[in-house]
């Protein structure tokens, strides 16, 4: 599959809605008709805001330091009051420390029941058997969540994306010195996490549906062997620990209703 | 559009009179086959048909031009894809040793030892799935792996998109070939078409085989090719007619303890996996030893000794490895026949 599109301000709104014609020639690109969806991230460490390259100390007194943390999210929609699902565009995202929101695109006025997002990537998107999905090179625009990226959120050699992507050293010993580095790197299809928010609002025109993702990574860490629990590809032996930080993340994550300029 | 026949030598064949007419028609198309080839435009699709292989069934940005496969060319040879740009694609897999590198495992840039041994790229427009635990879907995504691995290349792929495109020579070349900018597409695309072009379909077995060329095989490559195809050895059981692979993944016991868990790592140590590995082509054999995942079997003799052990008593050994008697004789004509399926000048027809 070959996802084509113009570069400049209007690519990504233009791909995504004209990939989405083909499935739904429903768009929901925001108007003065509609209520635009708005995800905003917190990200912290306990009560210090969160940033990578900055040392922060964890309940059991060791220093860590992050120096990444990316992670994506996709297929996010609005559950109306009947069940209904509005999928939201573009349906994929790849979040780092850095972005403060995701703009969704938009629902047309109603009762919006819930909020779902997936942590990771659907199973059709990522393929592991080698026969389906998709796979980074199949993107020209560069800038496309799923085209290859700077830290590399795909496991060329096992067919499949990094869903969370977790690196940095630890100070254990309180010394000064960073003593190890951790590494995780979390995905396969079963390690997706799918979330959903409650709303319970009416929306009218020209409102915004605000929901504030946040990621506190010191939660991330809680309950968690620096000295032994350090490097995980999700695979082989690891899997396990692979496994354990993957709701580690999930337990650090929290979606509530609002956030930003919300007025709902 | 072209029609490849790859039948260039079919001329060599005797001449039975049941067969003359095909034979001339052979001949014919054979000629104009290089010629054809040869005096393609730069657009030309280069069609892969080659008669007694499985059809391919590319996409239409996959289908090969010469200045695609030129293209390719250029970059598999550029070490401007290793983080510092000391070893190319072409470090691993050099064209006189069948695109292997001779060594046991390969190594890397600042002297990085991997755990495998670099396999042949020759026919992997057939491979269903790459690398040797199947780990990789498409040719496209596969180039991605040893750019970025660490052992290898060690260059993100995205920076490796942006060096590319700031040679302006590169962005002229990536407009004709694919009337697209240098990007992650065009670029694993460029890299995928030249490795579909090296072909090899026409070794003194094919012309045997395929073709009615009875004096293509020394007497002994044909005693070895019954060996090969015998109840008692039965190598064709994994490796297959015409591509020498049915692409299976088996524990061949060569170890007694995988280190290196072969299909497991991709299928999350499901445990009959463990020490599975992609049969290999034998396309071209005799000029990438070593053999095997790790390399661990110098020659083609050890392999045949291997098997004719009957390997290791791992508990997940394929039950196809159960060891033969073979005489020196007939080891002998074993070799002779897997010599025999040497072709490496098939594609320069598509690359040259």
């Amino acid at each position: 599959m070959k996802f084509k599109y113009l570069i400049g301000a209007f690519a990504a709104l233009t791909f995504m809605s004209s990939c989405k014609e083909d499935d739904n020639p429903q768009t929901n690109e925001p108007t003065a008709q509609n209520a635009e969806v708005i995800l905003y991230y917190d990200f912290k460490f306990g009560d210090d805001d969160f940033a990578l390259n900055q040392n922060f100390t964890t309940d059991n007194g060791e220093v860590v330091k992050f120096t990444l943390a990316t992670y994506y999210l996709s297929k996010p929609a609005i559950m109306d009051d009947a069940g209904g699902m509005t999928m939201l565009d573009p349906e994929y995202y790849i979040i780092r420390p850095d972005v403060m929101m995701s703009k969704m695109g938009s629902i047309e006025p109603g009762h919006a029941h819930m909020f779902n997002v997936s942590i990771g990537l659907d199973e059709a998107t990522n393929t592991e058997d080698g026969t389906s999905g998709v796979q980074p090179t199949d993107f020209s625009d560069a800038n496309h969540p799923l085209a290859p990226q700077p830290e590399g959120m795909y496991w060329s050699w096992a067919s499949g994306y990094i869903f969370v992507k977790i690196e940095g050293e630890v100070d254990n010993d309180g010394d000064g010195t960073f003593d190890n580095t951790f590494k995780y790197h979390l995905g396969t299809n079963d390690f997706r996490k799918d979330r959903s928010t409650m709303l319970h609002s009416d929306v009218a025109a020209g409102d915004t549906v605000a929901v504030t993702m946040t990621v506190d990574y010191k939660e991330f860490f809680n309950g968690v062997d620096l000295e032994t629990e350090i490097l995980t590809m999700s695979m082989g032996d690891a899997r396990p620990l692979g496994v354990k930080m993957m709701n580690q993340f999930d337990a650090a994550t929290s979606f509530s209703k609002g956030g930003g300029h919300d007025h709902n | 559009m072209i029609t490849i026949k790859s039948l260039k030598n079919s001329l060599r064949s005797p001449i039975a009179s049941l067969l003359l007419a095909m034979v001339l028609l052979m001949a014919f198309t054979s000629c104009r086959e290089e010629t054809d080839l040869k005096e393609a435009g730069p657009e030309a699709i280069l069609e892969l048909n080659i008669p007694h292989f499985p059809a391919l069934n590319l996409k239409p940005d996959q289908l090969l031009t010469k200045s695609k496969v030129k293209l390719g060319k250029q970059l598999f040879f550029d070490p401007s894809l290793s983080r510092d740009y000391s070893i190319s694609c072409a470090s691993c897999h050099l064209p006189e040793l069948a695109f292997t590198d001779g060594l046991a495992v390969s190594v890397g840039i600042e002297g990085r030892v991997h755990n495998r041994n670099s396999p042949t790229l020759f026919n992997v427009a057939w491979q269903p799935y790459l690398f040797m635990d199947g780990g990789n879907p498409t040719l496209e995504s596969q180039v991605i792996g040893p750019i970025e691995e660490h052992r290898e290349m060690d260059l993100p792929f995205t920076e490796a998109v942006s060096r590319i495109a700031a040679i302006n020579e590169y962005q002229e070349s990536f407009q004709n070939a694919f009337g697209d900018d240098v990007n992650p597409y065009t670029l694993s695309l460029a890299l995928a078409t030249y490795e579909r072009a090296l072909l090899s379909y026409d070794s003194p077995f094919d012309r045997f085989r395929y073709q009615g060329d009875s004096s293509a095989l020394s007497e002994s490559a044909q005693r070895g090719l019954a060996l090969f195809e015998s109840a008692e050895l039965n190598c064709v059981a994994c490796h297959k007619f015409p591509l020498t692979t049915d692409f299976s993944f088996q524990n061949n016991g060569l170890k007694d303890i995988y280190l290196d868990p072969g299909r497991a790592r991709v299928t999350n140590n499901i445990p009959e996996h463990e020490g599975q590995f992609k049969v290999a082509t034998l396309r071209n054999i005799a000029l990438s030893a070593p053999y095997m995942h790790d390399g661990s079997l110098g020659d083609l003799g050890d392999v045949i000794d291997h098997y004719a052990s009957g390997g290791s008593n791992h508990r997940l050994k394929s039950s196809l490895i159960t060891g033969f008697e073979i005489s020196a004789s007939e080891k002998a004509d074993l070799i002779a026949f897997l010599e025999s399926l040497t072709d490496t000048s098939s594609y320069k027809l598509y690359t040259d």
